[in-house]
């Protein structure tokens, strides 16, 4: 391979220098600067970044984070040459990472806070009907935080692909929820017959699970709640509509920080939901459906 | 005579993009002290401006010592005048940005009034007709000249409906009223920054076609 087609195949944006002039632009730095290496050869660097900040760092060396055309670079300054590399994506993953972690360490806070508390009221050994209540309050706080554990964990965990009925995931998620529903007086109907999904069981039970509860707790109590299934070419896609009123924007919905003022959950159960029907090639929103006087949360799953 | 003449003028364009590179910092900077709170940059946006006046005055010198000692003819001419006439363009660009960059720093010490939405359209179709009248400069390219003159109007537009916008605030609730005037004067700065990169691009279209305008008979050279 000769030295321009291994400059060519990179991705880094590189562009030579020759006595304070340009010599060459390889093929990424030419998409990035909207200019053909013929044109460029022999031009001031300026003519060509139309950028200070980079004609200052040929000149004085090191590193600089920028952005250009709207994307974020890493520049590097060598003798004769500029290196520049697109980080636009890690810096996105970096941001989603801290807003992920600003509602990790609010929600462990606060069942932690609670925990610590109700185990220095136990110290100080109050009376018997006090302290089973106390028990008790301190067993909330903690399913609450191995509810958190398990959101967290389900993204990380191996795929166990395998061919079942939807039918039975459904069931699971009837018996997870059964006590809550019947508390919120909320009916789970099934509305679909004899679908054949592949993907990872626990996996479709946390989306259904996440969407079920987000229903029960968001929607007029009481009420019901129905899940349909309609096959769409090689999947299948699953509804889950409630008797909600129409929402100003069902997309940021699924953004790691939202979360209703009133919702006790980890904040995080429509990111999760996303996460996992992405990995597997499926697609989700929400819409209000008119013709069913409700909000319809849709997933796409492999049909078998 | 002529290698003299070309490299002045070199040093010239380089200068002018150096200053158009600087302003568009400065607004970028402005832009994230309005709608993300940095009100840290506000002292770099004001130092920059510094570099941007110094920038000024050196082109301007630039500029009629290229007249003086080469006097250039036709395009080369035009080139010189744009690049004299618009200098001050730039240099006011500067001056809106360190409005923005203040009047933001101000609004970020309370609640906002509203989310900025119109602000955000306006700071990145200005950034935009930056880089596009920089672009036309050093490719020459005179319709992309053309194309960032005619973006001003959306910048009109989207001024037009924040002021709308903003005096209906004032009118339902006159405690809106402080907030309101100075995002009133953030959306006057943005407005008017896209009235200087018109003026720009606009030059830069005569230097490349010898048109005043689109339709215009091309003058000769």
């Amino acid at each position: 391979m000769s030295q321009n087609a291994a400059l060519n195949a990179l991705e880094v944006a590189v562009v030579l220098l020759e006595g304070g002039r340009v010599s060459a632009l390889n093929l990424a730095a030419e998409k990035l600067f909207g200019i053909s290496s013929e044109r460029a050869i022999n031009r001031f660097p300026i003519e060509i970044f139309r950028n200070h900040r980079l004609e200052k760092l040929i000149f004085d060396g090191g590193i600089l984070e920028l952005e250009l055309n709207g994307r974020t670079f890493v520049a590097k300054a060598v003798p004769n040459a500029l290196l520049l590399e697109d980080v636009s994506f890690i810096r996105q993953r970096e941001s989603q990472l801290r807003e992920v972690m600003a509602v990790l360490s609010h929600e462990f806070r606060t069942p932690v806070a609670a925990i610590k508390s109700l185990l220095e009221a136990l110290a100080l050994e109050p009376p018997a009907d006090t302290r089973a209540s106390f028990v008790q309050m301190g067993l909330t706080e903690v399913e609450r935080l191995v509810r958190l554990v398990e959101d967290l964990t389900v993204g990380f965990r191996p795929q166990a692909e395998r061919t079942f009925p939807l039918l039975e995931c459904v069931e699971r998620v009837q018996r997870l929820t059964s006590a809550e529903l019947l508390r919120r007086d909320v009916k789970l109907e099934i509305c679909f017959l004899d679908v054949l999904v592949r993907c990872d069981p626990d996996k479709l039970v946390q989306v259904l699970l996440n969407l079920v509860e987000n229903a029960a707790r968001h929607a007029p109590n009481p009420g019901y709640i129905r899940i349909f299934a309609t096959r769409a070419d090689i999947f299948w896609k699953i509804g889950v509509v409630d008797q909600g009123s129409v929402l100003p924007n069902y997309e940021v919905l699924f953004e790691a920080q939202r979360r209703s003022v009133q919702s006790r959950g980890s904040g995080m159960g429509l990111y999760i939901v996303r996460s996992i029907v992405r990995a597997w090639g499926g697609e989700v929103y929400g819409a209000h459906r008119l013709d069913l006087a409700g909000n319809e949360f849709v997933f796409s799953v492999a049909a078998a | 005579m002529r290698e003299a003449l070309e490299r002045d003028l070199r040093t010239l364009r380089a200068d002018f993009i150096r200053m158009i590179s600087q302003v568009s910092e400065q607004l970028n900077l402005a832009g994230g002290v309005l709608l993300e709170g940095k009100i840290e940059s506000v002292t770099q946006v004001h130092e920059i401006d510094r570099s941007v006046d110094e920038l000024e005055i050196r082109l301007e010198g630039e500029c009629l010592r290229v007249i003086a000692l080469h006097q250039p003819v036709a395009k080369d001419l035009r080139l010189v005048a744009a690049v004299l006439k618009s200098l001050s363009d730039l240099e006011r660009v500067g001056d809106y940005a360190v409005h923005v960059a203040d009047d933001g720093r101000l609004l970020a010490a309370e609640p906002p009034l509203k989310r900025y939405v119109n602000f955000g359209l306006m700071l990145t179709k200005l950034k935009t007709m930056l880089e596009l009248a920089s672009r036309a400069f050093t490719e020459q390219d005179a319709v992309v000249a053309r194309a960032v003159a005619e973006m001003d109007s959306e910048i009109d537009d989207l001024y037009e409906q924040t002021q709308r916008e903003l005096v209906t605030y004032m009118l339902e609730d006159p405690r809106t009223i402080t907030k309101a005037l100075a995002l009133l004067r953030v959306g006057r700065a943005l407005q008017r920054i896209g009235d200087h990169i018109e003026n720009l691009a606009d030059r830069l279209g005569y230097w490349l076609t010898g048109a005043r305008v689109p339709n215009d008979p091309p003058e000769e050279g």
